[in-house]
């Protein structure tokens, strides 16, 4: 720490001098871009412009948005005005590009950056490669679709140990937008949905099931506040549950009517009282559960975890009274022990209890079905940088962990999206343990990379142990792979969203049924840029990839293609940001037909559906929305093979499609293709 | 580049050498516990210790089993690098598995003689302040956007603490529970599900989780216990 201490003063001090010198040429024509008018340059279509950035020095220990407050000496500023020929309409049928260039010389190693913040004062920012280097460096920083107006271009010290100018190219390119792509058409069979968005909380004189009874005591369902829900399913009732903040809400689905009707019931469990990473999971019939439900808080005034034997009727609390400290974003989750099995068991499955603490994530075992755990196991150890966990060596992982799996051999799986493989390069990985969470391995996806910020990957079990790891690569990109022995060696992964020109994914979510049948889930938009800034006007829709041999190949479908869920962009970020509606991820899982279903919560609702304005950054709140609601299979062939052709209520095997891409809801019936209603 | 925000320059220089430790974790047998399994006593102080202890040397069965009320079944050793730590690990599984106890012993990797690293890592992991990065953040920092169709996140009125929101009590879940009087600095870091207690000595420090105690003080109080015992044979 000493060398810290030695380098914390050494950047204050240069930092101090450097604001020094450069007080001293305020009234020169170098002048900071706060004490003075920054320079300023004007870009329209098919030019280019080139500045120099007044040298800067420094370096920050800390984010504290160096970029936003450009500080004389640590930050240098210039304005530029992106011109349009029509502003209000160019991008209807055009599209823009700028490119900066930015480059400069250093004599230490030195790691300048690139900021550009909209008029609207989103950040787009630092370039790529984003590194420290000595002599010549250089970043890369592309604005797609840029706003107009008057932006701020800033060179900003990152690591800096002298005073360093920069120089910077810009170019800007208009071509005409592409239309988007037809969607390829679906093959016969091909799975389609219905989407079953949570009804309102009825009123005094309102009965269900047109509205939904808050629990009692409660003054809501919570279905508008659903963001991050998971879903389970009970295999003998086929009951559905899908859970958000503290409400468990329960659907059942009348198949003698078509489409399907869903009564929606709020069975909050009384025992979830404060919402914080809530977690559902339904030990099912997949590998012979007991359909036990169990819901989790992280926090709570009695315990946080609770359990229902006969869908939500009535709850009962697990282990634990105290106050919680300092562990975070839980996961539960069960299947059959691995063998040999623990000594002595009174449930069938192990259920198993992840976390974060503040120096490793652990998993606990319960071999009671969740009424008393084990010890906290240490899954990996990471470390705490300006608030992010990162792996503190190959073999860990950092950021926050998925949600635990657990396959038919009893292998238990915990997937991270950063993962520091042999070559302390950060993919997407599992923690794996084969003992019955004992001891745990770390395990990566080789042809993956991480994403910052990302949101979890997801990992399920086929029957016969192959297991399907879904994630959003750094390219943006929903990309999948599987693995025949619990994730030594994976196959190549394959892009699920190619043939949508899916450029943009979040949520990953995977399930599967037959070892060579597996559903991945992910919110996909055709937009290119960057997702977490404010003017990312993409449009998303929930996407379900399906395969039927072992993911050698994968079927796509856009399970809302007339309704998104979001316009603009999904936060992945902590903090307060309006497009933070959706939090942390979806869920997906299989009944005992096979059918797949995916909770999620919809941020985009009513006049927002087709309200092309409208965007979760600068609402309305119909924007900004989180409505709980299930994507329900209603077509196609399902995850299990033996029930191909029956599972739908019909014999064909695609009741509802014929072949269409159909969607819909049971208040408007479905829509699409000419055959999505013959019954 | 998705990420937003300056590069935490100074910081990732420092971090370079904790990620410079070697790969893997190495996972021993399982040892069936002997009746007299008698860990072997330590002679050395502990900034002088062998690199090679073994957590599982540090508590005897008959220890575990008094301190656990569970006869001691199996240990599960294992060793991995930490980038500039080596941890140890020792998973004492009893009879009743629910009442097993865990065991990390951290301490200096080759070449960190002096424990500098460790207690730098200790510091920032405990000590330092967890700032609102450009990164998603455990859930104690999440504050949602609040949705224009209900007047708060949950506004059930089970009861008072209902109406708290994320926000605030997230501030406090984020924080360990500094634990008095054990070594020369503890925390408790737990849930009402599982927990650990963590105990900086020396150059070393120890992370104990015991289950099967529904009572949170009495799982403090327990890891105690085990803290004392193991810290007193880390010393002789």
């Amino acid at each position: 720490m000493r060398l810290a201490r030695v380098l914390i003063f050494l950047s204050v001090a240069v930092l101090l001098f450097a604001s020094m010198v450069l007080g001293l040429f305020r009234n020169t024509s170098t002048a900071s871009a706060q004490t003075t008018a920054p320079p300023a340059s004007t870009i329209s279509s098919g030019s280019s412009l080139a500045w120099d950035f007044a040298p800067v020095v420094g370096g920050t220990v800390t984010n504290v948005g160096i970029q936003d407050v450009c500080p004389p000496g640590m930050c240098d500023d210039h304005d530029l005005n992106i011109v349009l020929p029509s502003a209000a309409t160019f991008y209807q049928t055009m599209t823009a590009q700028v490119t900066f260039k930015y480059t400069w010389n250093s004599t230490l190693p030195t790691d300048l950056d690139i900021f550009a913040i909209s008029p609207n004062g989103a950040d787009h920012g630092p370039g790529s490669p984003d590194n420290t280097t000595t002599g010549a460096g250089e970043e890369d920083l592309t604005l797609t679709d840029p706003v107009p107006g008057l932006w701020h271009i800033r060179s900003v010290a990152a690591t800096t140990p002298m005073l360093t100018a920069a120089h910077v190219v810009v170019t800007m390119t208009v071509a005409p937008r592409p239309t988007t792509p037809p969607p390829p058409p679906p093959s016969p069979g091909a799975p389609t949905f219905i989407n079953y968005p949570a009804p309102p909380d009825c009123a005094p004189n309102q009965q269900p099931p047109s509205c939904i009874t808050p629990s009692l005591g409660s003054t809501t369902s919570g279905n508008h506040t659903a963001g991050e829900p998971s879903i389970g399913v009970d295999w003998t009732t086929g009951k559905v549950f899908i859970e958000a903040g503290n409400h468990t809400l329960r659907v059942t689905f009348n198949d003698s009517v078509k489409p399907a009707s869903a009564f929606w019931e709020d069975q909050r469990s009384p025992f979830a009282r404060l919402s914080l990473d809530p977690i559902l999971f339904t030990d099912d019939g997949h590998f012979g559960g007991t359909n036990r439900t169990f819901s989790s808080q992280l926090n709570g005034v009695t315990s946080e975890l609770s359990f229902t034997d006969d869908d939500a009727n009535n709850w009962l609390p697990t282990q634990g009274s105290g106050q919680p400290a300092g562990v975070d974003h839980q996961t539960v989750g069960g299947g059959p022990y691995a063998a040999p099995g623990a000594l002595a068991h009174t449930y069938p499955h192990a259920i198993y209890y992840c976390s974060q603490d503040i120096v490793t994530a652990f998993c606990s075992r319960s071999d009671d079905g969740g009424v008393t755990f084990g010890p906290g196991i240490p899954i990996y150890t990471f470390t705490t940088v300006n608030g992010v966990n990162l792996p503190v060596a190959p073999g860990s992982c950092g950021g926050l962990h998925g949600h635990v799996r657990v396959s038919s051999d009893g292998t238990a799986y915990v997937p991270n999206e950063k993962c520091m493989d042999a070559n302390s390069v950060s993919r997407p990985g599992v923690a794996v343990s084969t003992d019955n969470g004992l001891s745990w391995v770390v395990r990566t996806v080789p042809d993956a990379k991480s994403i910052s910020p990302g949101s979890d990957p997801s990992v399920a079990a086929g029957a016969n142990n192959t297991i399907y790891l879904g994630y959003v690569n750094s390219d943006g990109h929903a990309k999948i792979a599987s693995s025949a022995d619990r994730g030594l060696h994976w196959t190549k992964s394959k892009d699920a969203g190619t043939p949508f020109g899916v450029q943009n994914a979040e949520f990953a979510e995977v399930i599967a049924g037959d070892d060579n049948r597996a559903a991945f889930a992910f919110l996909g938009t055709q937009t290119t840029g960057d997702t977490q800034s404010a003017d990312f006007l993409g449009v998303w829709h929930l996407y379900v990839a399906f395969t039927y041999n072992t993911g050698s190949t994968w079927t796509t479908v856009d399970a809302t293609p007339a309704d998104p869920v979001q316009r603009g962009c999904i936060w992945n970020g902590g903090g307060s940001n309006p497009c933070r509606n959706l939090l942390d991820f979806n869920d997906i899982t299989v009944d005992k037909t096979g059918r797949v279903l995916v909770g999620y919560a919809d941020g985009c609702t009513g006049s927002c559906v087709t309200d092309t304005t409208q965007n979760a950054s600068s609402g309305p709140a119909t924007a900004q929305d989180q409505l709980a609601t299930i994507a329900r299979q209603v077509g196609g062939r399902g995850l299990f093979k033996s029930l191909d052709g029956t599972q739908f209520g019909t014999h064909t095997g695609d009741d509802e499609g014929g072949g269409q891409l159909c969607y819909g809801d049971p208040a408007t019936g479905i829509i699409g293709g000419p055959d999505c209603n013959r019954h | 580049m998705r990420h937003r925000g300056v590069i935490p320059a100074l910081a990732s220089i420092l971090m370079v050498g904790f990620v410079a430790g070697t790969p893997g974790s190495s996972l021993a047998s399982p040892r069936k516990a002997q009746p007299g399994n008698q860990a072997k006593p330590q002679t050395r102080s502990i900034a002088n210790a062998s690199k090679d202890l073994d957590a599982c040397s540090l508590l005897t069965g008959a220890e575990i089993a008094g301190l656990l009320g569970e006869p001691l079944d199996t240990l599960h050793p294992s060793v991995s690098s930490a980038g500039n730590l080596k941890i140890s690990h020792c998973l004492f599984v009893t009879r009743n598995f629910a009442k097993s106890a865990s065991l990390d012993v951290a301490m200096p990797a080759s070449g960190d003689s002096s424990g500098r690293n460790l207690r730098a890592f200790w510091r920032n992991q405990f000590h330092s302040q967890r700032k609102d990065k450009q990164e998603r953040l455990p859930a104690s920092h999440k504050i949602p956007a609040q949705s224009a169709f209900s007047p708060s996140r949950d506004s059930q009125n089970v009861d008072a603490a209902d109406n708290q929101s994320e926000s605030e009590e997230g501030s406090e879940s984020g924080k360990a529970r500094a634990i008095p009087a054990l070594g020369e600095e503890a925390y408790w870091v737990g849930s009402r599900v599982a927990g650990a207690l963590y105990v900086l000595q020396g150059n070393r420090f120890l992370r104990i989780s015991v289950g099967g105690i529904p009572n949170e003080t009495t799982r403090i109080a327990k890891s105690k216990t085990i803290a004392n015992a193991v810290l007193l044979r880390l010393m002789r």
